[in-house]
């Protein structure tokens, strides 16, 4: 099982992590889950998407365990930020897997995990302030910045 | 240009050589830390790797992980398909992808019938079954192999005592591995490695107490369902096509809503729901069909896309 879905795990893992090394770590960690709970999968869904969310999971856990003292609350920077209705928006471009990726790992740790969050598990601003425990507005701003800085990253990148 | 989302869904990457010690080094502490069933054959198992692990978690365990292994050829293309089953808006959908995903959902349960007797699913999918008795040979699991012809739920009853021995699941992989890199459906995979069955047979108890052919295993029930149709009127996929469910005796269909109303049930489906009154968007099916007096539901999601 793991010489099967290691390759894609190890694709999310390293979408959450900076480097290479440190998304095999997450992996790792996140097979141990696996196998030792594959007594208890209740089939509510497939097992690779049920195996994907153990990694996910354990990517934030990795996140809180690093992020404890940091991210404060900006509460009233986010009250002065307009919230704009383009939280969501999908993101169009050129660019292959590889050249996103390494702007997803430049990103600063907070960004990438509400990045990913956002766009590729698809959680609502309030499920991620739930597993981070941070202010939802909190999540929204750092959300429009590292949306804006990785497009325009990605517009230098496609000149 | 393409959606981020989708251009970082697909990327995969090899795992450095020393991914596979360290994960096998972890099982094993960890196994050593779970309170184990009396895994006396530890010693003894061929493959070793996250063995410890597998016997202190029992059969369960070994159940799921063949089970995940012997649909690997079907499991392989799942990893590709977005959580919420979207299909990119920009691209004409002419080739749906075939959905092969839900497989996994009908065999492993059965797989679980046999070690956890929670359910009471009969033992249907006769192709996986043949495998995991025959590897836990000191076991009580006869009436598993025997009933899968039969259809009763006796396996469900059966005290699954199934204490660690070598598990030649583990082992098999190795072969069904050259089969995943293509577009496989079960039948196209190598079959478990049957130099097992003819072993032994004299010494072995429960390998005495079953019927001759009771070993032997149908090629599985093969249909393919695509994940997506256009019932746009161009011709091309313009109905929920499910391939090979021609040769299926039984085929009920219902689909669902996201709500959960049904929006079409057929006791026979002859492939003719064009979706009509359906809005675009995902929803879910749950299909039963059966073949060789074996019956098996697979249960996913499909999309109606008609731009």
């Amino acid at each position: 099982m793991y010489e099967l879905f290691a390759p894609a795990m190890l694709g999310v893992c390293c979408r959450y992590a900076p480097t290479k090394e440190e998304a095999e770590d997450i992996m790792i960690e996140g097979f141990a889950s696996v196998f030792s709970s594959l007594s208890s999968f209740r089939h509510e869904s497939s097992l690779p998407v049920w195996i994907r969310g153990i990694m996910v999971k354990t990517a934030i856990n990795t996140f809180r365990a690093h992020k404890k003292f940091l991210m404060h609350d900006e509460i009233s920077e986010a009250q002065n930020m307009q919230t704009t209705s383009s939280t969501g928006g999908d993101i169009l471009t050129k660019l292959e897997a590889q050249q996103v990726l390494a702007l997803v790992q430049e990103m600063p740790e907070d960004w990438r995990i509400i990045f990913n969050l956002r766009i590729m598990e698809e959680y609502s601003f309030k499920e991620i302030a739930e597993e981070l425990g941070r202010n939802e507005n909190t999540i929204r701003v750092y959300f429009q910045r590292a949306r804006a800085w990785l497009l325009n990253k990605i517009n230098e990148q496609e000149q | 240009m393409k959606n981020i989302k989708d251009i970082l869904s697909t990327y995969e990457v090899e795992p450095s050589a020393g991914c596979w010690d360290k994960l096998s080094h972890r099982l094993d502490m960890a196994a050593a830390q779970a309170p184990a069933e009396p895994s006396s054959a530890a010693a003894g198992t061929s493959a070793g790797k996250g063995s410890a692990l597998l016997h202190s978690v029992g059969a369960k365990v070994a159940a799921a992980v063949a089970g995940a292994f012997i649909t690997g050829g079907v499991v392989a293309l799942a990893i590709l398909l977005p959580k919420t089953a979207d299909t990119p808006q920009n691209e004409p959908i002419s080739t749906p992808v075939v959905q092969e995903v839900s497989d996994t959902l009908a065999e492993t349960p059965a797989l679980t019938a046999v070690a956890v007797e929670n359910d009471n699913k009969p033992a249907a999918t006769s192709q996986v079954e043949p495998t995991i008795p025959v590897a836990e040979t000191p076991t009580n699991i006869t009436s598993t192999v025997s009933s899968s012809e039969n259809d009763n739920p006796a396996p469900a009853q059966k005290s699954a005592t199934v204490t660690a021995t070598p598990i030649q699941p583990a082992v098999t992989p190795r072969t069904i591995q050259p089969a995943l890199s293509s577009n496989n459906t079960l039948s196209q995979m190598p079959l478990p490695n049957t130099s097992i069955y003819s072993q032994n047979i004299q010494d072995d108890p429960v390998l005495q107490k079953m019927p001759e052919d009771a070993i032997d295993w149908t090629p599985p029930t093969k249909v393919e369902i695509p994940n997506v149709f256009t019932p746009n009127g161009d011709g091309i996929n313009d109905h929920f096509v499910i391939k090979g469910i021609e040769n299926c005796e039984k085929r009920q269909l219902e689909v669902r809503n996201q709500s959960g109303n049904v929006v079409f049930r057929s006791s026979h489906y002859e492939n003719e729901w064009n979706g009509d009154n359906c809005p675009d968007g995902t929803y879910r099916f749950q299909l039963i069909y059966s073949s060789h007096n074996i019956s098996q539901t697979l249960t996913g999601t499909v999309t109606i896309i008609r731009k």
